[in-house]
């Protein structure tokens, strides 16, 4: 309305003459001259063409910057940008890796890029290049102004900027997750209409990246509070930083990129173009473990985070023998390891003030992820989440020895159906007594993450009695079997295994077409963990179990500790409910890494680990080279539980490439700057 | 009569004018001592009486009369006495007195205006032999032949225009025009329209309104528009009043219009044989067993084998329009008028079936009004007040989009669905494309009614004074307009319950699903209003001194305001404040000549121009330009020597124009921030980011533009020409930027525009006439005219491209870009030899398509795509024809044509997606019509077991240079793609026009008020001559799916009152 206002009296003060002419037509001859004059005097006067300052009521960007309230808007706006981790199918992660299988293909561009079929020129979601650049910029715009905002006082401005240093950090973090060595701009913000080669920048090689990435989070968790209240539950803090920190510099210590023949043969051909520098470093150096190490230390040290436990109830499983009975962490006597492991998943826990959390954010993206868990048919779900044999086989017996290698108290036995009797219920968890004999016996984390043909669905926010505490069957024509959907038969599980990890006993999903809130099924809300401290403490023992010398980092003694990765390792299995290590595992340093490696693929099942972890390992090409394999899902009766390799075109097209360590670059981007390398392996 | 060379320049006093004037118009007694009493009667040039005729002796100017209503006049006279005759608008005639008569008989003889032919430039007019800038201009009496719209009379008629009309129907039969081609690649490329010195639509004009007709074409002619002047400027100045007696003029015509050229497709059961070919020379089984065919032969089951020829079922191939108008010119002393009135009454040539009651049939009915006053106020002082007002109704069907029809008609097969189940229920085909699968004649009769409304309205009010008693010819003046157009769309849409059969039962009962539910009424409208404020004035100066020197300068200052609700509509809702605000220009230019002696011309132009849309600070450009003339045959010694040139005149002239118009959208220098954003990491505020990147130094578009023009009379005058070479070069070419990586954190959506394109247009136009008159009542003229206009991109800005050829730099913009075909596959051997082609995993066979493997790399992809040719809209047109006078008789024939311009008829992506459905042999399986054409054998190719299983002449088997490949039944990927295969030629030579005209002066028109008739009879579009024969050939790319461009046949008849 008052840019109406202001428009009219322009117009106004710019015809004004003409009307008051008419009023003096005897003066006629001698004002028509003035007024001529005056008019185009007037019209400068008024700024005619000025018209956008009629938009002065609405948001300038220059406002954005002069007070606290403003500013904020628009740094949590930035926040915003970043995607919703817990979704999974669209990101590098569980789908491009040997943990998780689908034949959603055209839906999920992680099992595109495992096909090979992301290139330069069709990256679908993976071209985060621009969009994570996008948070870089607006953060140096706010860092460069930030000084406008006269009333931000000076603590209030200090976890400001830390909290933009982290972002800006973290979007770095996403570029050198998917694409390896990034350009670093510092705190520029560049001009948006200059010429070609004002625009050029080069890529830093990797330890630059990371180096330069790690000491910015460093900076951020300074100056970021080290709790969050949790009003906020969801913005990081010091330990966040700290550990998206950790688990770059494990990165970076690891094989591939630390000058291990991973590294030589991988990347040793790969140089800058324009000065022959190695992208990637071609000599190890024992000390980037150590300051892996170190850095897990700190955040140990900060005394804020443990794993996260439940009390020992009534209905807890009793430990096996061999577990120490002991309170934890030396032992998991006081505690309920299923429940511990489980709640944290589910959205029991209340999450808000969850210890465990490094960084955990509300995800509607899990909650979605979860619904790919369920059946199609009849539980409305999508049955496109399975789990690959592989996985299952990794999981230990209840007493910690291996499937190969069970004892005779639990035996891992694979001659047919257990025939209980009787249901065995521990933790408010129910294992039917009709399942196959290969899921009896196994550890608690088994139970709490897989959906194994005949688990146990409680769903119990369900009204429809019918679907309440259901089995799901995966043979071919169990009521999750492959019969069971025809109509739409990529929404159906393939290997026989689904996951469970994040679904609550009260979840459901109704019926098909007929809305989520149908037959009163609901989710609980559920938080993915981006960064936990289980995955710190594994971190460590990792970096500790690298060292063969004892380094010095920011003075603090690193060295192989056996005590340290004792106890801190044992923490994890005690929390399972699994016995610690032994005393001749701990002495050999690849025994400890063989059992870390395990350890990490169970433990982070699905977490966004496992992807990262083969091919720092330098063994990406082992992994992801053995079959995808799974139940006979053509089969019934006894037949099903074959473990054959699926027979999907899915998994017979994986490709196993050296150039799918990393995304490529998109093409346009390459031939925009003439300096910029691609990541190898990508032609066009 | 004017108070020019009165004894009144004396210090002014109006009691002294206003007391002569009165005194003029009455007679006052004479002191004659022996007086006559002389009388008669005044006639003008045509023999018509005149009345109002002033009558006065003249040594006594104080005594005398005027003529009566019937032109008789009485006046006392002396002997020797000197009757002087005045009127304005004709010479003043004498009569000297010496013997009494009262049957005195005078004709007045109009006032040869001004013997000099002027020109309508920019901001005045300018004496012909002054005029150094490219302008035509348009003899208004050339327009007024019967058609749908202005526009659509420029192609062919005007040099320096080029012109595209892709649609005949009534409504959308407007020509798209351009000023000497594409110039530029930028927002808008299309030239900017004054009517009276306003922007205006050329279109709500009635061409009978047209006083003058000017193209400005170069830097010179349009460099005061400034900022708006790049693309060129069209001026139009309307018809005004003239004081003397009242003309009447009424027009009515009469025109048929005849769809001549329409495609023709097969019919069922040919159909059905083909597609049974189709399959099976890709091994497919056939579609249609014997017995089916028995049936579709004899037409035994019209439910599920119809054969329906959907042309004939919605066109009648006939249309109609109307058209009247009448407009009177008069006026006196003070002030004069022009009015007019005209409507047109135009219906499409679809066939609305009997049952359609509510008659949702295509029409376009328009309205228009003018009225032009002049009023003076003193002497010296006009007030001009101007109004005009156009009025257009378009009725569609409910579906309102007759496209669709079009589709439906080319693409539905004669079998797929008949017009109506014997059953009763109306067909649906499941599919969505055009009409959703419905067919075009429930299209046409059953779904509703759309109607679109337009209104233009336009108010003008002008003052001038003339200066001169201060400085000699100064004179000023100043113009103030309001504008508005609105628009209102009202549809009425409406589906029946459609149906699709399936099958019949055992018992022969038709088997049937429903497949549409029936939509009941839904009442739906959008309105749109425009409008514009204006504020302009001139002060303008110009001398002859000494008769050598001719000197004179103007200066133009305007303001100009205009808001459209459509700006706002169409934007993201974030920009909607932003893009309502009003569009704004500001601007002083000025303009200065010299002329030494007729023979020496220069001129400089400048405009000063501003606009809103731009950083304040950074909204004005300067723009001058200059202009040089030179003409030799003022010489004496050229004069005597070289006799057989009469006129000769060698002008150039070099300088700078603007465009403001650089983006889509508003304001690309400021940063908007949107509010309402998202929030994450917990925070519970109101958001606030960037929706668009300001990007730093813009400015507009510049275009720098060099003409030389040549212009001459040759025999007397007979023979002229004039000849113009252009060379435009087009800077700061607005464009979003393309080699701004992504590290600098722009989103790509919205990232920033540069002034960084750059490209070059160039070409030549010009006309010829020749007159001849071969006696007093025999002449001819014959006439001609080019337009030729070529461009080149000289900077597109993209990322760095992978083979030299992918570049759009040094190629013309919107150049054709597909593959090369080297012809179709002979054997599967040439297939295996040849680099692999995979489009959509199609799998090749002989007799499809090869491609050439551009980059040798052994595989066909993008990476082959070249340039191919030119933009599909022609580079060259062309016209010609002339006139032939004989008596009362005059023959006017007008030819029209354009130059190579290539198409495709597959491939081609353009607004009306991707072209090919309708062309290609059953592209969409059973909805994918076929044309006549294929029937031939030789036509398509056709593999020799094929022919010889099925009784087809094996000679014509397998023919190498086949119109089609190997028929595919279904979309085929490989032989869809955009190539040299699918390459047709669009040029064209039309019979435009052909007039003939009588007129009818017989005494006995006197008895009806008539001064004299004309009768024309005139045909439109009568013939073209083309390489596309299948449909019009400036519609090559539809491939049959536009309404064609009619013939048309009108009677009209003029009548001067």
């Amino acid at each position: 309305m008052d840019a109406l206002i202001r428009y009219h009296r322009d117009i106004r003060c710019s015809f004004t003459l003409t009307f008051k002419n008419k009023k003096r037509m005897k003066n006629i001859f001698k004002h028509t001259i003035v007024c001529a004059c005056v008019a185009v005097m007037t019209m400068s006067s008024c700024n005619f063409l000025d018209v956008a300052d009629n938009f002065e009521e609405s948001f300038k960007y220059d406002s954005i910057f002069v007070n606290k309230t403003n500013l904020e808007r628009y740094v949590w706006n930035i926040a915003s940008m970043f995607p919703d981790e817990g979704y999974k199918f669209d990101k590098l992660g569980s789908f491009a890796s040997d943990e998780a299988f689908s034949i959603m293909i055209s839906d999920y561009t992680s099992l595109d890029f495992i096909q090979g079929n992301i290139t330069p020129t069709n990256l679908r979601s993976f071209n985060i290049w621009s969009s994570m650049y996008i948070i870089v910029r607006k953060v140096n715009t706010v860092l460069g102004n930030i000084d406008k905002a006269t009333d931000l006082t000076g603590r209030e401005k200090n976890e400001l900027m830390g909290y933009l240093y982290f972002m800006r950090a973290y979007a770095y973090y996403r570029l050198i997750m998917y694409y390896g060595p990034i350009v670093i701009l510092g705190d520029d913000v560049m001009e948006t209409n200059e010429t070609e080669d004002y625009y050029d920048r080069t890529r830093a090689t990797f330890d630059e990246s990371v180096d330069y990435v790690c000491s910015e989070l460093e900076r951020s968790a300074a100056l970021m509070p080290d709790v969050v209240t949790p009003s906020y539950f969801g913005r990081p803090s010091a330990g966040s930083a700290l550990g998206l920190s950790a688990r770059l510099r494990l990165i970076q210590a690891s094989p591939l990129w630390n000058g291990g023949s991973a590294a030589r043969r991988t990347y040793g051909t790969w140089k800058r173009s324009i000065d022959g520098v190695n992208y990637v470093s071609q000599t190890y150096d024992e000390r980037k473990w150590a300051v892996a190490a170190e850095v897990c230390k700190q955040i140990i040290d900060m005394d804020i985070f443990a794993l996260h436990t439940v009390k020992k109830m009534p209905d807890t499983a009793p430990l096996p023998d061999n577990v120490s009975q002991q309170n934890f962490p030396l032992g998991a006597g006081d505690i309920d390891p299923f429940r511990s492991y489980s709640d944290m998943f589910t959205g029991e826990s209340p999450f808000a003030r969850n210890p465990e959390y490094l960084w955990a954010q509300r995800s509607s993206g899990l909650v979605n992820y979860s619904r790919h868990a369920f059946p199609y048919e009849i539980y409305n779900g999508y049955a496109t989440v399975s789990v690959p044999q592989k996985v299952i086989d990794a999981y230990r017996m209840a007493d910690g020895r291996t499937i190969e290698n069970s004892s005779d108290q639990y035996p891992y036995l694979t001659d047919g159906i257990w025939n209980n009797g009787t249901d065995l219920t521990f933790s408010g968890y129910t294992l039917k007594g009709n399942v196959h004999k290969m899921y009896v016996n196994r550890e608690l984390r088994f139970y709490a993450s897989i959906g194994f043909s005949g688990a146990h669905w409680p769903m119990l926010s369900t009204s429809n009695l019918s679907k309440r505490n259901v089995q799901f069957w995966y043979n071919l024509n169990g009521n999750a079997g492959k019969n069971s959907n025809r109509n739409l038969p990529y929404n159906v599980n393939t290997t026989g295994y689904s996951l469970k990890k994040f679904v609550h006993p009260e979840d459901s999903w109704g019926a098909p077409g007929q809305g989520e809130g149908y037959e009163n099924s609901r989710r609980l809300e559920k938080a993915y963990p981006i960064i936990r401290y289980a995955e710190i403490l594994l971190a460590y023992v990792e970096a500790l179990n690298n060292l063969s010398s004892t380094h010095t980092i920011q003075n603090r003694q690193i060295s192989r500790d056996i005590d340290e990765m004792r106890y801190y390792f044992n923490m994890i299995r005690f929390r399972a409910g699994l016995p610690g290590v032994t005393e001749a595992e701990l002495a050999s340093q690849e025994t400890m890494q063989d059992l870390i490696e395990r350890e990490r693929m169970v433990e982070l099942l699905h977490e966004n680990a496992r992807f990262w972890d083969v091919r720092r390992w330098g063994k990406y090409e082992i992994t992801e080279r053995e079959p995808v394999q799974g139940l006979d899902m053509d089969a019934d009766g006894l037949a099903f539980y074959n473990v054959v390799p699926v027979n999907q075109t899915v998994a017979r097209n994986r490709v196993v490439d050296k150039k799918l360590i990393l995304v490529p670059i998109e093409l346009n981007e390459i031939r925009k700057s003439p300096s910029m390398d691609q990541n190898p392996g990508y032609q066009y | 009569m004017t108070i020019k060379n009165s004894t009144f320049m004396m210090p002014i006093n109006y009691k002294n004018i206003l007391v002569t004037c009165l005194l003029c118009l009455f007679p006052l007694l004479g002191m004659a001592q022996q007086s006559y009493n002389m009388g008669g009667t005044v006639y003008d040039e045509n023999g018509e009486t005149l009345p109002g005729v002033s009558i006065f002796l003249k040594a006594q100017a104080m005594v005398g009369t005027a003529t009566d209503a019937n032109g008789v006049f009485k006046i006392k006279a002396s002997k020797g006495d000197v009757l002087v005759f005045s009127y304005i608008g004709y010479e003043n005639q004498e009569y000297l007195v010496d013997a009494e008569n009262n049957k005195i008989s005078v004709t007045m003889i109009p006032t040869a205006t001004e013997m000099e032919e002027v020109v309508v430039t920019a901001l005045g007019t300018q004496r012909k032999i002054s005029v150094v800038g490219a302008i035509t201009s348009l003899d208004a009496k050339d327009l007024q032949t019967p058609a749908t719209s202005v526009a659509n009379m420029l192609g062919g008629r005007v040099a320096g225009m080029i012109t595209v009309l892709d649609s005949g129907e009534p409504g959308k039969n407007i020509s798209e025009f351009w000023v000497r081609g594409i110039g530029t690649f930028g927002a808008s490329s299309s030239a900017l329209v004054l009517i009276d010195g306003l922007e205006g639509d050329i279109n709500s004009i009635d061409p009978a309104d047209i006083e003058s007709f000017s193209i400005l074409k170069d830097a010179s002619a349009t460099a005061v528009y400034g900022v708006r002047g790049a693309n060129g400027v069209v001026l139009i100045t309307t018809k005004r009043g003239q004081s003397g007696k009242l003309q009447i003029k009424a027009r009515a015509n009469y025109t048929l219009s005849y769809l001549s050229r329409m495609p023709e497709y097969l019919r069922a059961y040919d159909y059905a044989i083909l597609a049974n070919e189709a399959r099976v020379v890709r091994n497919e089984e056939i579609l249609y067993d014997n017995m089916e065919l028995r049936l579709i032969k004899n037409h035994l089951d019209d439910d599920l084998y119809p054969d329906i020829s959907w042309q004939d079922e919605i066109m009648k191939r006939n249309g109609f329009q109307q058209t009247y108008y009448v407009s009177a010119q008069g006026g006196g002393e003070a002030a004069r008028y022009f009015i007019s009135l005209g409507t047109s009454i135009e219906d499409a040539a679809y066939k609305v079936a009997p049952e359609n009651t509510i008659r949702s049939g295509v029409g376009y009915n328009t309205y228009n009004y003018r009225i032009n006053l002049d009023i003076d106020l003193t002497k010296g002082t006009t007030l001009y007040f101007g109004t005009d007002g156009f009025m257009s109704l378009r009725t569609q069907p409910g579906f309102a989009n007759t496209d669709a029809m079009w589709e439906a008609q080319s693409m539905l097969t004669p079998i797929t669905v008949p017009i109506r189940y014997s059953t009763g229920e109306l067909p649906a085909y499941s599919s969505s494309f055009g009409g959703g699968g419905v067919s075009p004649y429930v299209l046409l009769n059953y779904t509703g009614k759309q109607t679109n409304q337009q209104y233009t309205g336009k108010a003008t009010l002008a003052l001038s004074h003339d200066f001169s008693y201060l400085i000699k010819d100064l004179k000023l003046r100043m113009q103030g307009a309001y504008d508005n157009l609105s628009w209102k769309d009202e549809t009425r849409y409406v589906m029946p319950e459609l149906y699709l059969a399936s099958g019949r039962t055992t018992w022969g009962e038709l088997q049937r699903a429903k497949s549409y539910d029936a939509v009941s009424p839904q009442y739906s409208n959008y309105q749109r209003q425009s409008r514009k404020y204006h504020f302009e004035s001139t002060l303008s100066w110009d001398k002859l001194i000494a008769d050598d020197h001719r000197a004179s300068a103007l200066v133009y200052y305007y303001m100009s305001d205009q808001q459209d609700t459509r700006d706002a509509d169409i934007a993201d809702a974030g920009r909607r404040a932003l893009e309502a605000l009003p569009k704004r220009y500001q601007g002083i230019s000025s303009r200065v000549t010299y002329g030494f002696k007729n023979t020496y011309m220069v001129d400089f132009n400048f405009g000063y121009t501003g606009s809103e849309n731009f950083e304040p600070g950074k909204q004005f450009g300067f723009f001058p330009s200059l202009a040089l003339g030179w003409i030799p045959t003022s010489y004496q010694w050229v004069m005597d020597h070289v006799g057989w040139l009469s006129y000769l005149k060698i002008r150039g002239s070099y300088g700078s124009v603007g465009s403001d118009r650089i983006a889509n959208f508003r304001f690309p220098f400021m940063t908007i921030i949107g509010e309402n954003q998202s929030v994450g990491w917990g925070s519970t505020l109101n958001g606030v980011s960037e929706l668009q990147f300001g990007a730093n130094n813009l400015m507009w578009e510049k275009a720098l533009k060099a003409n030389l023009g040549i212009e001459g009379n040759l025999l007397d005058d007979r023979l002229t020409f004039v000849v113009d070479f252009f060379n435009d070069k087009r800077e700061n070419i607005f464009q979003r930027r393309e080699t701004i990586p992504g590290y600098a954190g722009l989103v790509y959506s919205a990232r920033p525009y540069g002034n960084v394109g750059s490209m070059r247009s160039y070409g030549t136009d010009g006309n010829i006439s020749y007159t001849h008159e071969i006696r007093k009542d025999w002449s001819f003229t014959i006439r001609g005219n080019y337009t030729y206009s070529a461009n080149e991109i000289i900077n597109w800005e993209e990322p760095p491209t992978r083979y030299p050829y992918q570049p759009l730099n040094g190629y013309p913009h919107q150049a054709t870009r597909g593959y090369i075909a080297t012809g179709l596959f002979a054997d599967e051997d040439d297939i295996a030899n040849s680099a692999v082609q995979s489009f959509g995993g199609f799998k090749v066979m002989p007799g499809d398509i090869k491609y050439k493997d551009v980059n040798g790399d052994g595989v066909i992809n993008t990476d082959d795509r070249v340039f191919l040719s030119d933009p599909t809209y022609p580079r060259l047109m062309y016209g010609f024809g002339g006139e032939m006078k004989y008596k009362d008789f005059t023959l006017g024939i007008l030819f029209k044509g354009t130059g190579k311009t290539d198409f495709y008829h597959v491939g081609y992506n353009s607004a009306y997606g991707v072209n090919g459905p309708g062309y290609v042999p059953f592209n969409n399986g059973k909805i994918g019509n076929v044309l006549t054409v294929v029937k031939d054998p030789s036509s398509r190719w056709v593999p020799m077991e094929y022919a010889l299983a099925n009784g087809i002449d094996p000679a014509l088997a397998e023919n190498p240079n086949a119109r089609f490949p190997r028929l595919s039944y279904g979309y085929n990927a490989n032989n869809s793609q955009l190539s040299t295969f699918w390459k047709g030629d669009s040029r064209y030579l039309r019979l435009q026009e052909v007039t003939l005209n009588y007129n009818l002066r017989a005494s006995f028109l006197k008895r009806f008020g008539l001064s004299s008739a004309d009768i024309q009879l005139v045909g439109n579009n009568l013939y073209v001559w083309d390489k596309v024969k299948d449909w019009d050939p400036e519609q090559g790319f539809r491939n049959g799916r536009a309404y064609p461009i009619p013939s048309r046949y009108t009677l009209q008849l003029y009548l001067n009152f």
